[in-house]
């Protein structure tokens, strides 16, 4: 069982990406934007963080950059969630230190799969 | 004062006293009704949340126990489970889409939405339009055709989303008559056409190629070869060349160059770099952005050439050109006079450092 900093705006979103992780067993922390994703992954020093690009305030872009420049951060898994799937994009998401890139509209088990990859690569 | 009046004064301000602790005390009842009933539509929602989430990603049996409790519910209970799974389903796909399109079609979702583009109300109608787009179904589309031609934008804009959504290419000319008719559409169209993904090239080419012949270009053939571009046709290509070449208004010129820059093949290097000897800035612009964008660097003399000899939107296109083509066009622009060769250099430095 990982622990999982999982954040969006999108209260539906974040639901099905809550309930989908949990019921793979894990331990879900959820919130509702960048900022909040960075001070929870402060406090509960997650396996991973599941970060939607787009939300207000601090977008996942860079919640992803203010992670990895903080050392006791740095080493925390990024999968980005987004709507934008240009390759601009997509290539932005890992210049920031993703370490995965999921396109909306999503499929959850697909999302259970990839946290599954990089939780193993990451030996959490 | 005398002593009647001052009775009336003091059952004046006693009456108004009174009426403002009345006032006060029903603000509060209103307030706390208000709160119960919030409180109450939250948990109902998060209830139905909850069996709609089971329902899609549960274990078997709970998804099967959480199925039967949303299907026994009727009238507006049931109403509240659809906008639910409405407003989820275009968030999702795969099987957990699948499953919930099942579960709408089989509660008779699908029949209120086509008796909803019926109403006489344009929000019903909307909202019609939106569900048949979610549901996906391409059965959809004819009714969702008949409905763009309407007076009322917001039905027009949901028609053409909801087309993006069910993503029949046959749709593809409809909704460039969709673009020519309204320019306010041009975003919803174009985030349509890419949702209909490369099924619609085909459509796109045989439009472009049409209206090249007729002589009858502009915004309808711009966003056409812009399509075709983000798309990254390389078939395509030909017509995106003859476009820049011939292209009698300017703005189809430059969008067809922009496009082959997004598809990024070496065989269009000739047509931009001709492109970016005219006259016309906005297309020189687009041309010289093609031109970084492709990479090639046979174009190198042809933007050294250009540059210092346009309008200056054309200099700086042309210079931020060269620095994408990486060492040979750093080395021209260190070696070139244009105050936008230095710009670009600079501004180069002070991304390296960031």
């Amino acid at each position: 069982m990982a622990k999982i900093v999982v954040a969006d705006d999108d209260a539906d979103i974040r639901d099905l990406v809550v309930f989908k992780l949990q019921q793979s067993g894990h331990d879900v922390v959820p919130v509702g934007d960048g900022a909040a994703a960075v001070e929870a992954c402060r406090d509960v020093l997650p396996d991973l963080a599941v970060l939607d690009v787009m939300m207000p305030g601090m977008s996942g872009f860079d919640a992803c950059r203010e992670l990895r420049s903080d050392p006791s951060l740095a080493g925390i898994p990024v999968i980005l969630l987004t709507a934008r799937a240009q390759e601009s994009d997509i290539e932005q998401g890992f210049n920031v230190g993703a370490d995965d890139y999921v396109v909306k509209p999503f499929s959850p088990r697909e999302l259970a799969s990839r946290v599954a990859a990089v939780l193993q690569r990451s030996g959490a | 004062m005398n002593e009647p009046l001052r009775a009336l004064l003091l059952t004046l301000l006693l009456l108004l006293g009174g009426l403002a602790i009345l006032l006060v005390a029903a603000l509060v009842v209103v307030r706390a009704t208000s709160e119960l009933l919030e409180r109450r539509a939250a948990r109902r929602r998060d209830e139905i949340r909850g069996l709609i989430l089971s329902a899609l990603l549960g274990e078997p049996e709970e998804s099967a126990s959480a199925l039967a409790a949303l299907h026994v519910r009727e009238g507006r209970a049931w109403r509240q489970v659809e906008q639910q799974a409405f407003a989820i389903l275009p968030k999702i796909k795969g099987d957990t889409r699948d499953a919930l399109v099942s579960l709408l079609k089989n509660a008779g979702a699908a029949e209120r939405a086509y008796e909803n583009t019926r109403a006489r109300s344009a929000v019903r109608r909307s909202r019609g339009a939106y569900q048949l787009g979610a549901l996906g179904d391409r059965a959809a589309v004819p009714t969702l055709l008949e409905l763009l031609p309407t007076d009322h934008f917001l039905v027009r804009r949901t028609v053409v989303r909801a087309l993006g959504q069910v993503r029949d290419p046959e749709a593809v000319p409809r909704l460039l008559d969709a673009v020519t008719a309204d320019p306010a559409l041009v975003r919803d169209v174009i985030a349509a056409l890419q949702r209909i993904g490369p099924e619609a090239t085909p459509y796109l080419r045989k439009d472009l190629a049409f209206l090249l012949v007729a002589e009858h270009s502009g915004r309808r053939g711009a966003l056409a070869a812009t399509v075709l571009g983000l798309h990254g046709d390389i078939a395509s290509v030909p017509v995106l060349v003859e476009a820049v070449a011939r292209a009698h208004q300017s703005s189809l010129r430059a969008a067809a160059a922009e496009a082959l820059g997004e598809i990024g093949v070496p065989a269009a290097v000739q047509v931009l770099t001709e492109a970016l000897g005219g006259d016309l800035p906005e297309v020189q612009v687009k041309a010289a952005e093609a031109l970084g964008k492709v990479g090639a660097t046979s174009a190198l003399p042809a933007l050294v050439s250009a540059l210092g000899c346009g309008a200056h939107e054309v200099d700086r296109a042309v210079a931020e050109a060269l620095v994408k083509l990486g060492g040979p066009g750093m080395q021209a622009l260190e070696e070139h006079v244009s105050p936008y060769a230095a710009e670009a250099l600079a501004l180069r430095r002070m991304m390296a450092a960031v």
